[in-house]
């Protein structure tokens, strides 16, 4: 595939940073103790809700990472993917900062899998700032310790000391050198042993607010997505693929298709169907004249797929036993109050607003794939092995995504096998049609609560029963096999935070036949809404106010996690004014706090009733990431957040009806648009002496459904178990 | 079968040869290769297609290349003089920090640029009761502000 010339053919000086010199810095792994008991799976849990999640990137020289252009600005390389959530701009504030430049100086492009600088734990959970911040700063550092050794090289003196970095330039005195001339004169690099990270209290980029650094492109409209991009040579196609759970081709008839003007060439499998053209819409009207008829062993119904996802069906295990709930809930001797409740959540779609690309190049000595991905490494791995090339001969070039939240890698095995038939570049793009009815969902969830509540309207004991369909487990049978259910992810969230003497939670890990996968947030979207709307209901039941009742199990003054949501539940509760709200009939209030991989946040939702539906009026948000990186690429995940909660809570679900997925496009999968926006209040804390950055992607979004689902009650005396909401009044 | 359609792109005079039924979307860009004009959904529903035709909003993914026999189209590569001079809705986005992945914003840029034509000083209401557009990365509050600011910007500059 012609392409654009390589970083190493535009730019020389790469080479030449290219040194036997090599540092490693340990960014954490995920590693699994073996045993299947449940005690090491509830260690597992416990152990993996409290990590840091890896960055998953192992090469850190500054090598891969950067190159100093001739205009003396810098490029950054990142394995990690812009969908949206800001991280490039981020990224490019850190190496900024260590660097003493101005934002717009540094450049940030995104690292292709053949660059060396690839990620194996993909771009996800909420982790790149977060797992990158000290990494990626301590990179940078190494950088500006280089090109000052290299000045003092060039200025014959002994010590950088008295040297300072501005405007890409080392300065010493009257004398300045700048970063481009220093690459051009030195070929001998000294690297330094302990690379000097600038102290938090001179920060001047890290910590403010700055627009991003991909706004002027994607403002003018800059072809920067796997959908934009063209090659010499290259062919449009179309896939077909079922409509039908489970199901496979039985019979097609193609030659309609095959005789249409532009129509190059038809590849069948047994699954699939591409159709190969000249341009999109000859391919995509070919596909609209295949006859097929499909092989299906079952037409579900949506009865039938939800009846899989129960407490009490499939692979249980238990994540959190404190104390003896059991034996609580059997004493005799005591009367407590009995609460139990259970909840649902549907199966939703990622929705993202570019569909699945992914552009193939099929030679005898090499595989090139375009694509927007979370996770160009996984595909670069899958590639190679399928099509039985050694890695280095598989590359992946990422683009920018048109939207992620967790939408899975899709189309690359049938884009390689579609530009293999015809040796020559092929694209291939989804339909609409395909993201709702062919692609992943997140999958459904049940919940089942019970607590005993004792003298003082205090709990005594509290059980979470879980049950969800699949969103990584089923792909990695060796994983499933040692964990028994996808508890780091479908699960995450399950567990009760709160201070409660006796605590048990346990998951139910099912299959479904839809195919299911992670979506934004993991298991804090339905946990979030089970756990806070059972925590709402409770404060009702026994008549608490329900900031005061949540406040009452965050007393542990030892406890950090319990102090940091504490103050975030404070914060909300001053900011919204909750003690002076009048107590008006027709705006109904509601609150949730939840803890997503250490990001804490709270939400006070007011909704009212415009022509007899519900609406959100107001939302006012805290959250608490430790430390803010970008307050403004920060407050957009927030509003993100909140539009997304909206959206998911009060419009979507995915249904099944005789063997479909009943939503073919926008039209049946109502979402949020600009009417269902809300005023929003969005308040940001940082920890005092905090080390790292907790992610700020996923975690806003937990509180939004709980907090709405009881402002509805609030406001209508009808509690909502299950999305989407209730909204005619 | 294929056919000639003469029309105007971004001030320019053009012609393609394509199958008539082709949709404006694909003509604009696999033929004319201008890329800011997105695919959402091809069925009139996302706005992310959205364009300018003889100066009325039009959703290109369901508009037949034949409807534009003559006609004087804009896209988002035409909005601007040029991008050091931005059009005022280019302009309050930059302004707004409106973005996040940016895939449905063309659209909603040329929606609004037809908005402000229409109403010169928007109220929250006239935005929201106007643009049906989908955004999943929930852009919406910078939107609405970003409209604002666009008619404001427009006032100034005329
Ligand atoms: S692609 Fe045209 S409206 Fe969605
Ligand atoms: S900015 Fe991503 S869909 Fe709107």
């Amino acid at each position: 595939m012609e392409r654009k010339k390589t970083k190493e053919q535009t730019n020389p000086s790469r080479r030449k940073f290219l040194q036997n010199v090599g540092i490693t810095l340990a960014s954490g792994s995920f590693v699994v103790a073996a045993g299947g008991c449940q005690p090491i799976r509830r260690f597992i849990a416990d152990f993996a809700s409290e990590m840091d999640l890896p960055s998953g990137v192992k090469e850190w020289h500054p090598d891969y990472w950067f190159e100093i252009n001739e205009d003396n600005t810098i490029s950054m390389f990142s394995p990690k993917i812009e969908m949206g959530q800001g991280t490039l701009t981020g990224f490019a504030m850190m190496v900024a900062e260590e660097l003493d430049l101005n934002l717009d100086m540094v450049k940030v492009h995104h690292a292709e899998t053949s660059s060396g600088l690839t990620d194996g734990f993909a771009t996800g959970g909420s982790t790149s700032t977060g797992s990158m911040y000290l990494p990626l700063r301590t990179t940078a550092a190494t950088l500006a310790g280089m090109l000052k050794n290299a000045a003092a090289k060039i200025w014959a003196l002994e010590s950088t000391e008295s040297f300072l970095l501005e405007d890409a330039h080392v300065l010493n005195g009257t004398d300045a050198l700048s970063f481009h001339e220093i690459n051009l004169k030195t070929t001998d690099w000294e690297v330094p042993k302990k690379p000097k990270l600038k102290d938090p209290k001179n920060f001047k980029v890290i910590g403010r607010g700055f627009r991003r650094s991909d706004l002027k492109d994607k403002v003018l409209g800059k072809p920067i997505y796997a959908i934009d991009q063209a090659y010499p040579n290259m062919l449009e196609a179309v896939v077909l693929s079922s409509p039908y759970l489970e199901s496979s081709i039985k019979k097609a008839n193609t030659s309609k298709a095959a005789f249409l003007e532009d129509v190059v060439k038809i590849v069948r499998t047994e699954t699939w169907i591409g159709v190969i053209a000249k341009n999109r819409y000859a391919a995509e009207m070919a596909k609209r004249m295949i006859e097929v008829e499909w092989d299906i062993p079952k037409k579900w119904q949506q009865d039938e797929v939800l009846s899989l996802v129960e407490v009490g069906k499939g692979k249980a295990v238990n994540i959190q036993n404190d104390g003896n709930a059991k034996k609580v809930f059997e004493e005799e001797e005591i009367e407590y109050q009995v609460i139990e409740r259970s909840y649902r959540t549907p199966f939703g779609s990622h929705a993202q607003m570019e569909p699945n690309v992914v552009i193939a190049d099929y030679t005898e000595d090499k595989i090139t794939i375009v694509t927007g991905t979370q996770g160009p490494e996984i595909i670069r791995n899958w590639v190679a092995k399928e099509f039985k090339f050694k890695k280095d001969k598989v590359n992946v070039i990422p683009t920018f995504l048109g939207g992620g939240f967790g939408n899975p890698y899709t189309q690359h095995s049938e884009a390689v096998q579609l530009s293999k038939a015809v040796r020559r570049p092929v694209k291939v793009v989804a339909t609409r049609e395909q993201e709702f009815q062919s692609a992943h969902h997140r999958p459904c969830t049940h919940h089942e609560f019970k607590v005993a509540i004792g003298a003082g309207k205090k709990i005594k004991a509290i059980t979470h029963n879980q049950a969800f369909g699949d969103m990584v487990l089923e792909a990695i049978p060796l994983v499933k096999k040692l964990l028994g259910a996808d508890f780091v992810s479908a699960g995450h969230g399950a567990r009760i935070l709160y201070d409660i003497e006796h605590r048990n939670t346990t998951v139910w890990h099912n299959k479904t036949p839809l195919k299911t996968s992670i979506w934004r947030g993991v298991g804090c979207f339905p946990n979030g809404f089970a756990v806070e709307t059972f925590m709402d209901e409770i404060a009702v039941e026994t008549g608490q106010d329900p900031f005061e009742m949540r406040l009452s199990y965050l007393r542990k003054s030892k406890d950090e996690l319990h102090q940091r949501m504490k103050r975030v539940l404070e914060t909300l509760r001053e900011k919204c004014n909750w003690e002076n709200i009048p107590l008006e009939d027709k705006v109904g209030q509601g609150i949730a706090l939840f803890e997503d991989r250490k990001t804490v946040v709270a939400a006070m939702v007011e909704v009212v009733a415009v022509a007899g539906k519900i609406k959100v009026k107001k939302v006012y948000h805290v959250s608490n990431p430790a430390i803010v990186v970008n307050r403004e690429g920060a407050k957009q995940q927030v509003e993100g957040s909140i539009m997304m909660g909206i959206s998911a809570s009060m419009y979507e679900k995915i249904t099944v009806k005789d063997g479909q997925i009943e939503q073919s496009n926008y039209h049946q999968y109502p979402m949020a648009t600009l009417a269902d926006c809300p005023e929003m209040e969005v308040y940001l804390l940082e920890d005092e002496g905090a080390k790292r950055p907790y992610g700020m992607g996923e975690p806003p979004l937990s509180v939004i459904a709980p907090a709405i689902g009881n402002a509805i009650f609030n406001l209508t005396g009808k509690r909502q178990r299950s999305l989407p909401f209730e909204l005619e009044v | 079968m294929k056919s000639k359609i003469n029309f105007t792109i971004n001030g320019k005079q053009t012609s393609v040869e394509v199958n008539l039924e082709m949709p404006l979307l694909w003509v604009i860009r696999d033929e004319l290769n201008l890329k800011g004009t997105k695919f959402g959904c091809g069925r009139a529903m996302c706005g992310a297609c959205s364009v300018h035709v003889d100066g009325e909003l039009v959703r290109s993914c369901s508009f037949a290349i034949k409807r534009a026999q003559g006609k004087s189209i804009t896209t988002i590569e035409g909005l601007s003089e040029s991008e050091e001079n931005l059009h005022p809705i280019q302009q309050a986005w930059i302004d707004e920090n409106v973005l996040q992945c940016g895939y449905c914003q063309t659209g909603f840029m040329m929606a609004g640029a037809k908005l402000i034509e229409e109403f010169s000083d928007p109220t929250d209401e006239d935005i929201k009761a106007n643009i049906s557009n989908i955004c999943r990365c929930g852009t919406h509050p910078r939107i609405i502000s970003a409209i604002k600011r666009a008619a404001s910007l427009k006032k100034s500059n005329s």
